[in-house]
């Protein structure tokens, strides 16, 4: 195929004035928090795309309800609106595909067991502490997450924060932190195998490779990040990040199922404030 | 349309680049040549207002490049615009949430209307043969497939001058060979060619100009391609064949 005619020409681009808005490389020190969290990509990373089918919620929808359920969840001082909120869980879990129940409830009960023993010593001394009722805060919050996330493709719940009104830089870069956590994890895991294959029989100082590990990780990154903001920079990227208009397609009739998603958040924000527990 | 004059450079402890002269005319090919770590991405990133001279100046079409010029915007958008770099690893230079996206990136910056920036989406990707890749995620694609993604975004932006650092590592020959005619097209085109190699095996007949950097990060020896890749003893003594 031969080139397209504007590739023929020369571009004769001069840009028009524009506001000295320049975020420096401050937004890297940003990625660098953000990067702290966990991301895994299911299976191939290629995510088990939205179902088809009428009975399925527009991502937009998945995600006001899981960050309206999150904000109740957190707030709530009331052990039998979090055992609602379990069981309401629990039902929606069951309606999914063993392997999502699995992934779900695999990282939940991780996370949760983590917190439970951080906070083992305050259960064991004081009697009547809140203590159960994080773990199980925990629990809810990170197994909800995760449903979300693994019933969607990442790319559709970016496209659902744009939609919601989101700034795209911050999308931007909400969605390199995760690409890049997958990127440092798949590395790490690299440099343990190579580790593993290095240490035949016995290796006293495991220790110190793995402290080395790490370090080089730290470099790594520092060094992907700088080269992902001089690649941005390459391409005219000022600080100011403008994407794509979203366009808004959906039709009347598969929109039933978020309002239900709604209706429901609704009444769980009413039963939030019946429910309102002793302190 | 670029000249470096005596320029040194260094990441803080020894010099990587050490006195480099050098001028690159509007439409030339040039290839840079030497053993690894002999500081050639450096001289790209150099070349792109990544890193700046240490000592010495870098004139792009007459207007020196250097941290204090890349500070006003109007300037680093043109600059950019002019000026596309293909990374050695295509992993940091995808960063967008699909393809598409990735390729309308730098097009949206320029401002472009919507109707435009699509069509040069179109227009890329067909060009090198990835419009069925779309609306995937750039980093689930194999290695080839995300060369040919990250050179899309870059050409999307029509710049002048391509800056391409190794293109053409990890590359199955099939692969090469599009590459190059590729770049051939470019070339024919009128762009300016720059770009860092171990290959010659796919490259014959592209580059009208060689540059072999030394172990010593120095220009060992400037001259015509063709002349430079037949003198099999000074390549051997130079590491690059
Ligand atoms: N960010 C950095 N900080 C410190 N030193 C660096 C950095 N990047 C490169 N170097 C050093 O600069 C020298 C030149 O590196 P450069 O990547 O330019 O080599 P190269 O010619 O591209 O090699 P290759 O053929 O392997 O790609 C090397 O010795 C390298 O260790
Ligand atoms: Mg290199």
């Amino acid at each position: 195929m031969g080139l397209p005619g504007w590739l023929l020409k020369d571009e004769g681009y001069s840009p028009r004035p524009d506001a000295d808005r320049f975020i420096d490389r401050s937004i890297l020190s940003f990625l660098g928090l953000l990067s702290r969290g966990r991301y895994r990509d299911d299976a191939s990373g290629q995510a088990m795309g939205l179902a088809p089918g009428p009975a399925r919620l527009s991502p937009s929808a998945k995600l006001v309800f899981m960050l309206g359920l999150l904000l109740l969840v957190s707030l709530s001082r009331s052990s039998a609106f979090l055992a609602l909120v379990a069981t309401l869980l629990l039902v929606l879990l069951a309606s999914q595909k063993p392997e999502r129940i699995a992934a779900a409830l695999k990282v939940a009960s991780a996370v949760s067991l983590f917190t439970f023993l951080v906070l083992l010593p305050s259960i064991l001394m004081r009697s009547g502490s809140r203590s159960p009722a994080i773990v199980a805060k925990v629990f809810i919050s990170v197994a909800t997450v995760r449903l979300a996330v693994t019933t969607n493709e990442w790319a559709q719940l970016t496209r659902a924060l744009r939609r919601l009104g989101m700034s795209d830089l911050f999308i931007l870069v909400l969605d390199i932190a995760m690409r890049y956590v997958h990127l440092l994890a798949e590395f790490a895991l690299a440099m343990l195998y190579a580790l593993r294959l290095r240490s035949v029989g016995r290796n006293g100082g495991k220790g110190s490779s793995l402290a080395g590990i790490a370090g080089t990780i730290f470099l790594k990154s520092k060094e992907m990040a700088e080269d992902m903001y001089a690649a941005m920079e390459c391409r005219g990227f000022m600080g100011e990040y403008r994407g794509a208009k979203v366009r808004a397609h959906r039709s009347a009739a598969r929109a039933w199922p978020d309002l239900a998603a709604f209706l429901a958040l609704g009444l769980l924000g009413l039963a939030f404030l019946l429910l309102k527990g002793s302190p | 349309m670029i000249a470096l004059e005596a320029v040194s450079f260094s990441y803080g402890g020894a010099d990587v680049l050490s006195g480099i002269e050098l001028s690159i005319p509007r439409g030339a090919a040039v290839a840079f040549l030497g053993p690894n770590g002999c500081g050639k991405s450096t001289l790209m990133k150099l070349l792109n207002g990544i890193v700046s001279p240490r000592e010495g100046r870098y004139l792009f079409d007459g207007a020196e490049v250097s941290p204090q010029s890349l500070k006003a915007p109007a300037f680093a958008k043109s600059f950019h615009q002019r000026l596309g770099f293909l990374f050695q690893n295509s992993d940091t230079q995808l960063f967008c949430p699909l393809v598409q996206d990735e390729v309308a990136f730098g097009p949206r910056q320029m401002g472009l209307g919507e109707d435009e920036v699509e069509s040069r989406v179109a227009d890329c990707l067909a060009l090198l043969g990835v419009a069925h890749l779309a609306s995937r995620v750039p980093y689930h694609l194999s290695e080839g497939e995300k060369r040919r993604v990250a050179l899309a975004s870059v050409l999307a932006l029509n710049p002048e001058v391509l800056v391409l650092d190794e293109p053409m590592n990890g590359l199955d020959p099939r692969m090469k060979r599009f590459l190059r005619g590729i770049l051939a097209q470019l070339k024919a085109a009128g762009k300016t060619i720059i770009c860092s190699t171990h290959d010659f095996a796919y490259v014959d007949g592209l580059f009208d100009t060689a540059v072999v950097i030394s172990e010593e990060h120095r220009i060992a020896r400037l001259g015509g391609f063709a002349e430079i890749v037949a003198d099999e003893a000074f390549l051997l003594a130079h590491n690059v064949a």
